[in-house]
């Protein structure tokens, strides 16, 4: 037997050890990779961004706010976590105003935990003041309070998770309905934005995003399409992008470059995001992902590429003989 | 009877839902309602089917010692504890139970689950090999869509395969869905007509 | 061997280690809670309280904060928990709970009897829920004000007549066990009420706080109006003013609006007064219209403008409670505003909503409105322009007309959208920056017609911050219609008062209103009948508003008591009578007058009620609740409507009421369809499919040769059998994942009937494992009848078909260790299947087994397709069993789903021509949903 039929006959335990391997080798062992970021993402963001207080403006006086809503529970973390770390990250940093909100038990502790975990490296952020986490609402009020956000958000949500009044809280001050509270994310496993879209996106005109899993984004392509989507990041993907342009804008050294520019995104300086020990971990997440994923996908084609190859061969080896 | 009782409940039940998808008055619709109140009644009862299925299986495999009785005595031991502690302690949060559902229970689903990622590798290994023309275009296919999804595949060949993977997956993915979707209807629709005027029996067991 | 018994070793292990982390305690953080402040909630009507507490730090691992309340020290119950995830501890430093509204008191989980909290001390005084034992909780009533809440038909035919003696005098009641009524809670202002709180961390310790602490709730003024607005518009002479939603509104009772001129210091003059309509939300404006510039009230002279003019005068507002505690506003000037500055406000119109179950109303007004809502770039300076478009009942929309200008006024393009997909695409001579602004404008055809006068304006202006146009508020005639907002109001016929159902923007043209069906009693308890075991409930109930004679007719539901309501009224006569000739105060005889006139005018109207006289002639108790409750149950449903637009300052417009042909208001009630006219194209559809299987049965009963596509999976089924029995090994059948209920496990479980027939001729074992409880029986059925027909029912095994686990990965698992173990040569999968279809068949492969798929699930046909010998995609699947049972009645369907398919596709393409000339007729024959 030559070495092509013996790749023809390949034992799939060899498979598995090689894609074992290619996954778990770039998890451990950092390298850099680019990370291109496309128009719905970058779209987003700049929306977001543009949430964010000018120069000579408080923060408490901005009259724009983002709302986060968690709609998964932990097996769609994998995705989902990191889209929702960079977006605080990204709101903590430029002090925009920003909530969230669950209408799932589950999901209730994947909340607390993204905030926290955003909430450790920016220690001037405050509860109440540059966030509100509104916590988990059991799911018969998801309607009353979306409806009701409409007209005042403090009387549709009425309590914090920490069980304050939310009409008594600073970040309060200036936020009353959709008008201000701008735009909505949603994170979900499955189709996002749904009842957003219907009920606070047509009757009250609010901004709705997506966050989704790679496997439901061609679903949710439509929405983007027609406009009811406003952005969408679509899986581990999508989160790398954001977290890139959080790392290039938001937390830029230099305040003058922290607006979005497609010029600052071209440098390449921005690349070496992975091997650059001055961000945490936790804040490039997806795109450490994208990297296993990228080894895994080029493994795959080098292995469909080789049973080709050697299909081929037999083949051809096989007519001459016959 | 055996048999046409049960049919006569099928037929009768089944002309009387399919009314309630046109009819929307609200006899209709307390009916719908007050039937789903007795099949929320009644699916807890389906679980001790499935218990009693476990019980019968594992303990007619102990007794006659077929290969492998072992794991049986494990099964059971791993029902009845988990079925004790959830009784005994509760199922809230911090409870015995909430402990093996956490511990044991979910990482042994997301191990069969991240599976899926070695079985994908040894499948397309396998299966996407250019015999024929469709074949080669499926291949073809197939490579485009997986490096448009990683960053790998812009760096190689530039920001328009985005675009393709774009196009392959909305056009004639979704095309083909579609068809495929059409005929799912359209057969739902037959079967369940075979169904309701009690042409297609064989779910009653037995033939004709 | 060996390795079992390090299997079942390890296993206990395991066990044994996890009751072990239960048992010990490795934390020494502090675990109960040493401050807990009760403290009355502001502004409200004094049945709130607020609990607040430090919260504990994240080592204590707690998981969770129990709340108890109880009107003493030693007896305390649970009332609410708020959980706290315990790896990253509370979010702040103290914790609260609200103890306000109406919420739990009593109902179906309440325990039976009293249960302390085990863990905190068997002595209490924690005790878990409220207990349903009347010796506990009768009691209790008195320290809360409850509210029952009592399905209709327990209430109207299934209470218990009780007569006990209260205040010296002999009451009847209905009687509700406790299984029949669910009671709510509010507290009561002025009384003191005593929480305690426990903390639970991760092992379920329960950890009592040190103190017990008590507050009482107090009645306040309501919070102080805000966002109080006047204006006033000369040419009418008319005054409007808006007001802010009240926060805390539950208590509020009146508005009261005063006038004072600006430099006066004396008190200002009452010039508006209105109750709200509690409990429902109160519209919050009013308009006033000066005559002669004088503020009139039945005849009075309130304010005069003529001396002061509004501009010189200072307006401010008054909310008072039913306790009359009240709050001001800060005083405000009036703005003139001119009759431009108003908007015109469109007619309101009320349906019924079409093809429902008759709980809606659809409100509509207006024309139509099309609006872009996001602009994309598409290519080198081509833009994809998307657009929001709300129409209503009252305008079929058949073409919107979109007219693209240049900042210069210069027509870019004119767009015919005939088929609303929502999206179209403009190409610009220059990139969206240095465009800079677009203009578009939007005009209709609906009904048939170009509305030319009707035109939509909207500008997109380029944002630099999100790098694109940025569509602005669209304008009618100048007007921007997102400025305003419209209220809608609704009122029933007992009252004069409209309540506020919602606010919608200015670009929305239809709104449903639920009136919802009678489905609860709502009924104060305070007494209890300890012998009875039951809640009391006062048995008099409202039958309908007679608006002859202006009052609300109501009648007990027992007819022994039928002349209850008479004799209250008599009595209460009786009563003011009494205080009449005790007082010679002539103020207190004017007041008690008024009281008295009401109730003689109660009396007459009772006692001359034809309507009660018919209801009170049916002697049968049964028959003379329903005859109450089919007056009843109409007659609370009926509504008038009503609206307004304002922009939330002031600028107030008022639609005028909706009015019967007899000038009266018109009341109008939903009605309950029987056939939805929107399913009427699936009804002719499923009607023509049924026909084409007749014609096709009947033509293959006659014999006609009917030729159907061979399908190789189904054609290998045979051979597949046959493998596994020369093999003499089992074959594996899986029938999906999902329930009975799905109809691709009905057509898999067909299937299985026809493969366990040939199975068992063959003698050949087949193993079937289940995920579904219901799916277990009816495949052990099946296969037992597939064995009894091969005349082997010695060979049928009943273990064979096994329940695996209700878990999808569980169950794969078990299904993978079945291939291994049982080296199957044949799998077949028949069904529902999800993101396990390929661990299952990719495992199969590795067995060697031959496999052949069935499924409806598109997601999962591609590795299906990869990994098995054959698929049946989709319709195959259904098609596999009548194919196999070569029947003329089973084909008859195949052939007739043919024609069906063929009939669909004969219309897509018509319809994809057709409206490709803009003809959407065919399109639109079809539902959307």
């Amino acid at each position: 037997m030559n070495i092509f039929e013996r790749l023809q006959m390949l034992d799939r335990r060899w498979i598995f050890l090689v894609v074992a391997i290619a996954i778990i080798v770039p998890l451990i062992i950092p390298f850099n990779s680019k990370t291109y970021t496309t128009e719905p993402t970058e779209k987003l963001y700049r929306l977001i961004d543009s949430f964010a207080p000018g120069q000579d403006e408080k923060p408490i006086e901005k009259d724009r706010a983002l709302l986060l809503v968690f709609t998964h529970d932990a097996s769609t973390m994998s995705e989902l976590f990191p889209m929702e770390v960079a977006i605080l990250r990204h709101c903590f940093a430029r002090k925009i105003k920003v909530f969230t909100l669950t209408f799932l038990p589950s999901a209730a502790p994947i909340m607390d935990y993204a905030i926290n975990t955003v909430k450790e490296e920016f220690p001037e952020v405050k509860s109440g003041e540059h966030y509100v986490n509104f916590g988990y609402k059991i799911g018969a009020l998801m309607l009353p309070i979306i409806l009701g956000m409409g007209e005042d958000i403090s009387e549709a949500v009425d309590i914090d998770a920490e069980g304050r009044k939310i009409s008594s809280l600073p970040i309060m001050k200036n936020i009353k309905n959709y008008n201000e509270m701008n735009l909505i994310m949603d994170f979900s496993g499955s189709s996002a934005g749904g009842a957003w879209i219907v009920y606070a996106r047509s009757k009250f005109g609010a901004n709705v995003g997506a966050g989704v899993t790679a496997v439901m984004a061609a679903d949710q392509y439509p929405y983007l399409q027609t406009g009811q989507l406003t952005g969408m990041l679509a899986g581990l993907k999508g989160a790398a992008e954001y977290e890139k342009l959080v790392d290039v804008f938001a937390t830029n050294q230099d305040p003058a470059k922290r607006e979005f520019s497609r010029e600052l995104l071209k440098d390449t300086k921005y690349d070496d995001a992975i091997t650059n020990p001055n961000i945490k971990t936790k804040f490039k997440q997806a795109r450490i992902g994208m990297n296993a994923q990228s080894v895994a996908h080029i493994m795959i084609i080098v292995f469909i590429l080789i049973g080709n190859i050697g299909y081929f061969i037999t083949k051809y080896k096989q007519k001459q003989q016959g | 009877m055996k048999r046409s009782i049960p049919l006569a409940i099928v037929i009768i039940l089944g002309f009387l839902f399919v009314g309630y998808v046109f009819i929307p008055h609200k006899i209709s619709s307390d009916f719908y309602e007050w039937y789903m109140e007795w099949m929320k009644a009644m699916s807890p009862f389906g679980v001790i089917l499935g218990i009693m299925s476990i019980i019968m299986t594992h303990t007619a495999r102990i007794q006659h010692k077929v290969p492998n009785w072992q794991y049986s005595i494990v099964t059971l031991i791993a029902m009845i504890f988990t079925a004790y502690a959830g009784f005994a302690w509760g199922t809230q949060e911090g409870t015995p139970f909430m402990w093996l559902f956490k511990n044991v229970q979910m990482p042994m689903g997301a191990t069969m689950f991240s599976l899926l990622a070695f079985y994908i590798a040894s499948a397309s290994y396998k299966a996407f090999r250019a015999r024929s023309a469709e074949a080669t275009v499926l291949l073809l296919a197939a490579i485009i869509v997986m490096l448009g999804q990683v960053p790998v595949g812009v760096s190689l060949f530039g920001e328009g395969i985005n675009d393709i993977t774009h196009w392959i997956l909305n056009v004639p993915n979704l095309a083909s869905k579609r068809g495929i979707a059409l005929g799912v209807g359209l057969g739902m629709v037959a079967t369940s007509l075979r169904i309701l005027l009690g042409i297609e029996r064989t779910y009653l067991g037995g033939g004709e | 061997m060996k390795c079992v018994k390090l299997y079942i070793f390890g296993f206990i292990v395991a066990l044994l280690f996890s009751v072990g982390v239960q048992s010990n305690d490795l934390y020494a953080a502090p675990k109960a809670i040493t401050d807990i402040k009760v403290i009355d909630i502001p502004n409200d009507d004094g049945t709130g309280l607020q609990i607040e507490w430090k919260a504990l730090p994240k080592e204590s691992r707690i998981i969770s904060y129990r709340i108890y309340r109880g009107t003493s020290k030693d007896t305390l119950f649970f009332i609410g928990e708020i959980p706290i995830n315990v790896k990253t501890g509370a979010n702040s430093a103290s914790m609260s709970y609200y103890d306000k509204d109406y919420n739990e008191f009593l109902d179906i989980r309440s325990p039976g009897r009293l249960k302390p909290e085990k863990k905190a001390g068997k002595t209490g005084p924690f005790y878990q829920k409220i207990p349903k034992d009347m010796k506990i909780v009768g009691p209790m009533l008195k320290d809360y004000s409850i509210l029952g809440v009592i399905a209709k038909d327990e209430y109207y035919h299934k209470t218990k007549k009780i007569t006990k003696i209260v205040n010296e005098k002999e009451q009847t009641y209905a009687g509700l066990k406790s299984s029949q009524i669910t009671l709510v809670k509010k507290l009561i202002p002025g009384k003191e009420y005593f929480y305690s709180i426990i903390a639970v961390d991760e092992k379920r310790n329960y950890w009592p706080a040190e103190t017990v602490a008590s507050g009482k709730p107090i009645d306040n003024e309501p919070a102080d109006p805000a966002d109080f607005y006047a204006t006033y518009l000369p040419e009418t002479q008319t005054l409007s003013f808006e007001w802010g939603h009240p926060l805390s509104y539950d208590d509020i009772n009146t508005y009261k609006i005063f006038v004072k001129s600006a430099n006066d210091a004396a008190p200002g003059k009452l010039i508006y007064e209105s109750n709200t309509p509690q409990p429902y939300a109160s519209p919050d404006y009013a308009i006033l219209k000066l005559q002669d510039q004088k503020v009139v009230k039945s005849g009075n002279v309130l304010f005069d403008f003529s001396k002061t003019s509004v501009d010189q005068c200072e307006f401010y507002i008054m909310f008072t409670d039913y306790s009359m505690l009240s709050s001001m506003s800060q005083p405000i000037t009036a703005k003139y505003i001119s009759k431009s500055d108003l908007p015109v406000i469109p007619r309101l119109n009320i349906i019924d909503k079409k093809n429902d179950k008759g709980d809606y109303n659809t409100l509509f007004w207006g024309k139509p409105v099309a609006y872009i809502n996001s602009v994309q770039t598409v290519g080198k300076n081509t833009i994809q322009l998307s657009y929001d478009y709300g129409a209503n009942c009252g305008y079929k929309v058949n073409q919107i007309y979109f007219d693209i200008y240049d900042k210069d006024n210069k027509l870019i393009k004119k767009v015919n959208e005939f088929f609303q997909d929502n999206i179209f695409k403009v190409k610009l001579d220059q990139s969206m920056e240095e465009q800079g602004e677009l203009k578009v404008k939007i005009r209709f055809k609906y009904n048939g017609e170009v509305d030319e006068d009707y035109v939509i304006d909207q500008k997109l202006v380029y944002d630099s911050a999100i790098m694109s146009l940025r569509p602005s508020k669209i304008s009618v005639d100048g007007r921007v219609l997102e400025d305003f907002n419209f209220t809608l109001m609704k009122k029933t016929q007992n009252t004069p008062l409209y309540r506020s159902l919602k606010k919608v923007s200015g670009i929305e043209r239809e709104s449903d209103d639920k009136v919802a069906y009678e489905s609860s009693i709502f009924k104060g308890v305070s007494e209890y009948s300890l012998e009875n075991n039951m809640f009391l409930v006062d048995t008099n109930i409202d039958v309908y508003w007679n608006k002859d004679t202006q009052s609300t007719i109501s009648t007990s539901i027992y007819v022994s008591e039928k002349d209850n309501v008479v004799n209250k009224i008599k009595q209460q006569i009786a009563e003011v009578e009494g205080l009449i000739e005790k007082t010679n105060v002539p103020a207190e005889i004017e007041y008690y007058e008024l009281y008295l006139t009401k109730f003689k005018n109660d009396l007459v109207a009772i006692e001359s009620d034809n309507l009660l006289k018919e209801i009170n002639s049916i002697s049968n108790e049964k028959l003379r609740m329903k005859k109450i409750a089919s007056i009843r149950e109409v007659d609370k449903r009926k509504f008038n409507y009503f609206m307004m637009m304002s922009n939330g300052k002031g600028y107030v417009v008022e639609d005028s009421l909706n009015i019967n042909e007899d000038g009266e208001l018109d009341y109008v009630i939903p009605v309950s369809n029987w056939f939805d006219m929107e399913k009427l194209p699936t009804l002719i559809a499923s009607l023509l499919f049924g026909m084409l299987v007749f014609v096709f049965v009947t033509l293959a009963r006659k014999g006609k040769n009917l030729y159907i596509r061979p399908i190789a999976g189904i054609d290998e089924i045979d051979n597949a059998i046959g493998r596994a029995t020369e093999m003499g090994r089992p074959i594996l059948f899986c029938p999906g994942l999902s329930g009975i209920g799905d109809v691709a496990t009905l057509a898999g479980l067909s299937i299985l009937g026809r493969i366990a027939k040939k199975a068992a001729e063959y003698d050949t074992r087949i193993l079937v494992p289940c995920r579904d409880y219901i799916v277990i029986p009816i495949a052990q059925e099946i296969v037992r009848e597939a064995h009894f027909e091969a005349g082997r029912p010695d060979s049928f095994d009943k273990n064979n078909v096994f329940f695996v686990s209700d878990q999808q990965f569980a169950y794969v698992a078990g299904v993978n260790g079945v291939m291994l173990r049982e080296k199957t040569a044949t799998n077949f999968y028949m069904g529902m299947f999800y993101a396990e279809s390929l661990i299952m068949t990719e495992t199969g492969s590795t067995t060697g087994a031959i496999q052949i798929a069935g499924t409806d699930a598109v997601t999962q046909v591609p590795f299906f397709i990869t990994t098995c010998d054959y698929t049946l995609i989709g319709e195959e699947l259904y098609a596999a069993s009548a194919y196999l049972a070569r029947q003329p009645l089973m084909l008859g369907t195949l052939k007739a789903q043919d024609y069906a398919k063929f009939f669909i596709l004969l219309f897509l393409i018509l319809g994809t021509i057709l409206s490709s000339f803009h003809i959407t007729t065919i399109i639109n024959i079809f539902p959307n949903k």
